[in-house]
């Protein structure tokens, strides 16, 4: 009887396998099925089988207390902690608070400040030249011999320092190791290739001007073997982004390694992020302009300290650009901007220059993917709305952070509530490792998300159909008929307007779906940047109709401020929807991205109000729409 | 004139002038402070390195110069500000010295653990290793507000012919139609937590459903589910001795800092003003 069950449920699984010929998307993809998909079918079977099946969810920017500013108010936490918290461990925040993350992350790179902190290492790997001298050839010994002798070799170690007793052979230069070289070797330790991803990185933090924002996060595809064959570059040798695209060469010249760089906050830079010269004030040239694009294909559009994607003042018709986590204040130092900086601070803007640039030089330097981060400077990537560590460690949950100021220099003051509980970055790589990451990220096939971990797909193409938008697994067809986020459309066939595969399925966690829309910008015939924001698919469609403009009905809001708590009874679950651009002139250059937008939710500030059972001031949002950007997809004439 | 008065530059020199007329009053009648600078053979070679590895170049003579000079200003700077007491009372030089404190501290090569140990603190923390259950299954996706009221119907249907060998669409979805040997955890992440947990006790081998997710309801058939099981030493070796070394530094630290803890008496005033007891 037994038996009999077994087959039959085999057979049934088997032929129910063959009935049910629906390619998968985010799990096992059947090869026989793929292959018919795929456009060249070769021998092998799992040929078809390299686009990447899932987004890999991470943190690109993490500041432990090794980080002198984190150092400076307090963050205690060190990047070995920052790993355990990502990989889903419980940690003890600086607060003295244990805080243990929703769901784990599938890598992260931590971001510490680079610079020369050096620690003595030469005694315990037991230097010969050091060995020399009796006095470290005891301490030597004593580290190698257990706890309690190593204690005792440390103690007359520091009194020997205070006494000004130490061997001089220490000190030495060559004997220094550099925090750099210690944080190596900790992400070599945590990183497991296919389970969890720990970057070496670091952040290359320039202020211009002693405060404009130009900072970079610089990624490595590499291991300790190449990483540490070069010290990192540091603001003490240049402020100029573009020597820092020379480090990344001579980086790369040596090792043979990779490095890809990240900038972040436009919005703090006082319009220089993307400004339309060179650092020094020069006319920005093809060489400038592809360098640029070489060495920065993303750009982190949100973080904690607010969103760089668009502003309302230069993307006047769009309803989601307006009070949505802005700081527009100032510069790092909330220096206040003039009248003209804002149009050089956000990305859409900087998309649509980009073009303009082209047209002008013949390269384009803004052609970025999209990323997003936290930027935390207590080790802590806790950026769920119901768990927020905050950036500091000062405003780690306490019944008054809302209300204190977050950031303050002279007069001008940020309030801990406009601190911005964000943000993640997905990455379709073929597998969850260093390598396939950064490849990944290299191409731009990326998407920014304010925290949710929702799945977002994106194609372009000439050739897109909505039957395309019923099979199960979008991805198939739309590798195969066109391109991914980050991609490039050349040429319209004569006649034919690009069409876009769009889907997003919500985080298991989090809201449902309000809508999917494209952003599409280029250039007109006077060579003007223009912009406008299309819907394209939409939850609650049976009720929830277009009017003449284009425009949709909000699509509700269940938040009960009170509880912090909402329902999903209002959107969709999942988005898909094929779109053709209705407007598209083949001669003029375009770029278009998705933006996905969440039902709203209850904002951290709402969870605290309720935890703390606190008032908050009504300025104060109680609620957000979250939401996810991907990298664009350009059209070129 | 406006201009000058607002340039930075300006501001520093008042500043340190201001700075050193504190210091000279202080610092009045006393001997002046050692003011001879040597920069070694060595000391230039640190530079020249530390520029290579940067750069992956030897500096130009010019460059040389450069630091060369800037490392004599940025002593004199610095040996002007020690003896101004400028390092005291700096959260940040305070929290730099700790750390590098901290580091010295660290410096201790770790004793690697015997297997015995490492067997031990496995069996102590079971947990932290245990292999996940991994589940191979199909599922076909409904959408209650898509179906409405002909839900309970459709899905009825639908597994009649799942259950005679047949085909049921259900509604269209992004979700994966079979996972293969998936982990608790992935199916977590991709179905959401009352998925995982339904999981758990269904039934193998039959269609079974309506299943909850965080998207719907579903009918799911289970053709395996590997239980969880605890590791061996062999499979979690890596973790298990990275996790025991991390625990015993960390012990480690704690009890040099009990040590140099126990060479002070420190006396701390309660918050209010009203005088507390010594802490220790």
């Amino acid at each position: 009887m037994r038996t009999r069950i077994l087959v039959s449920s085999l057979a049934l699984w088997t032929s129910g396998i063959l009935a049910q010929s629906l390619p998968t998307d985010l799990g096992e993809i059947q090869p026989a099925n793929a292959q018919k998909f795929y456009k060249k079918a070769g021998y092998s079977p799992y040929a078809g089988k390299s686009y990447p099946e899932r987004p890999y969810f991470g943190d690109e920017h993490v500041h432990t207390g090794w980080s002198a500013d984190a150092g400076m108010v307090g963050a205690t936490l060190t990047p070995e902690d920052a790993v355990r918290f990502a990989r889903g461990d419980e940690v003890v925040a600086t607060s003295g608070q244990p805080v243990k993350l929703g769901r784990p992350l599938d890598w992260i790179a931590v971001t510490d400040h680079s610079d020369g902190m050096g620690t003595i290492f030469g005694i315990k790997t037991g230097d010969p030249e050091m060995m020399k001298d009796a006095t470290l050839k005891r301490w030597h010994d004593m580290l190698a011999a257990g706890p309690e002798q190593a204690h005792q070799a440390t103690m007359e170690l520091i009194a020997a320092q205070s006494n000004k007793k130490l061997p001089p052979l220490l000190m030495d230069p060559k004997f220094v190791k550099s925090s750099w070289e210690k944080s190596i070797a900790i992400m070599e330790k945590y990183n497991e290739p296919r389970r969890f991803t720990a970057f070496i990185a670091y952040e290359w933090t320039s202020n211009a001007g002693g405060g404009d924002n130009l900072h970079r996060n610089v990624i490595y595809r590499d291991g300790k073997d190449k990483a540490d064959q070069v010290l990192p570059m540091t603001t003490f040798q240049s402020e100029n982004p573009e020597d820092l695209w020379k480090w990344m060469a001579a980086y790369e010249k040596k090792t043979g390694g990779k490095v890809l760089a990240i900038p972040h906050n436009g919005n703090l830079s006082n319009g220089r992020m993307f400004a339309l010269t060179t650092y020094a004030g020069g006319p920005v040239t093809r060489e400038w302009a592809a360098e640029r694009a070489r060495w920065e294909p993303l750009f982190e559009a949100i973080q904690m300290k607010g969103q760089s994607e668009s502003h309302p003042s230069l993307s006047t018709t769009d309803e989601f650009a307006r009070g949505y986590e802005i700081w527009d204040r100032g510069n790092l130092i909330l220096l206040p901007k003039k009248p003209g900086m804002i149009q050089h601070e956000y990305l859409r803007e900087a998309f649509k220059n980009g073009l303009k640039i082209e047209q002008e030089v013949g390269a384009n330097p803004f052609k970025y993917g999209l990323a997003a981060g936290t930027d935390t400077h207590n080790g802590l990537v806790a950026e769920e709305e119901e768990n927020f560590y905050c950036k500091f460690p000062s405003c780690e949950p306490r019944p008054d952070r809302w209300d204190e100021d977050a950031m303050k220099f002279a007069d001008r003051v940020v309030k801990g509530w406009e601190l911005t509980a964000a943000g993640v970055t997905g990455v379709w790589a073929t597998a969850n490792t260093r390598e396939a990451l950064w490849d990944a990220m290299k191409r731009k096939e990326t998407y920014g998300t304010s925290g949710p971990h929702m799945v977002v797909r994106f194609f372009g193409g000439f050739d897109y159909v909505p039957a395309d938008a019923v099979n199960r697994s979008p991805a198939i067809g739309g590798y195969a008929k066109g391109v991914a986020m980050g991609g490039d459309l050349r040429k319209a066939p004569a006649g034919k307007a690009p069409s876009f595969l769009v889907a997003a399925l919500k985080d298991p966690l989090g809201g449902n779906l309000d809508r999917i829309q494209i952003i599409k910008g280029w250039l007109d015939k006077s060579g003007k940047p223009q912009e406008k924001v299309f819907n394209v698919v939409w939850g609650d469609a049976e009720r929830r109709k277009l009017d003449a403009s284009g425009k949709l009905p909000p699509v509700g809001n269940t938040v009960d401020v009170a509880t912090a708590t909402w329902t999903n009874s209002i959107g969709d679950p999942e988005l898909i929807g094929v779109w053709k651009d209705p407007e598209f002139d083949s001669s003029v250059k375009a770029f278009y991205y998705a933006r996905v937008l969440e039902i709203p939710t209850p904002r951290w500030t709402a969870y605290d109000a309720a935890y703390f059972k606190v008032k908050m001031s009504s300025n104060v949002p109680m609620t957000t729409q979250e939401r996810a950007w991907t990298s664009p997809i350009w059209y070129t004439p | 004139m406006q201009r000058l008065l607002r340039e930075p530059l300006l501001h520093f020199f008042i500043l340190g002038a201001v700075l050193f007329g504190v210091y000279g009053w202080l610092h009045r009648g006393m001997p002046a402070a050692q003011n001879e600078i040597v920069v070694s053979r060595g000391q230039i070679h640190s530079l020249r390195v530390q520029f290579e590895r940067v750069w992956q170049r030897p500096p130009t003579s010019q460059e040389l110069q450069g630091l060369v000079d800037n490392w004599v200003r940025d002593e004199i700077f610095y040996r002007e500000g020690m003896a101004m007491g400028l390092d005291r009372d700096d959260p940040v030089v305070r929290r730099r010295i700790g750390q590098k404190m901290e580091f010295i501290m660290d410096s201790a090569e770790p004793v690697v653990p015997t297997t015995d140990e490492l067997q031990a603190w496995l069996d102590a923390h079971p947990e932290r290793y245990a292999v996940e259950p991994r589940y191979t299954l199909r599922q076909v996706y409904f959408n209650p507000v898509r179906q409405g009221d002909s839900l309970e119907t459709a899905m009825l249907a639908a597994r009649r012919s799942l259950e005679h060998g047949g085909f049921a669409a259900g509604d269209s979805t992004l979700l994966p139609p079979a996972l293969t040997s998936a982990t608790a955890d992935e199916l977590m992440q991709v179905f959401g937590p009352a998925f995982e947990r339904a999981m758990q006790g269904l039934p193998v081998g039959s269609w079974q459903g309506p299943v909850r997710s965080s998207y719907g309801v579903h009918l799911v058939e289970l053709s395996e589910r590997e239980p969880g099981r605890r590791a061996t030493l062999e499979e979690a070796r890596a973790a298990v001795e990275r996790d025991l070394l991390h625990a015993r530094r960390e012990e480690a630290d704690a009890a040099l800092y009990g040590r140099l803890r126990a060479n002070y008496t420190v006396h701390i005033d309660s918050a209010d003003g009203s005088d507390a007891d010594p802490a220790g």
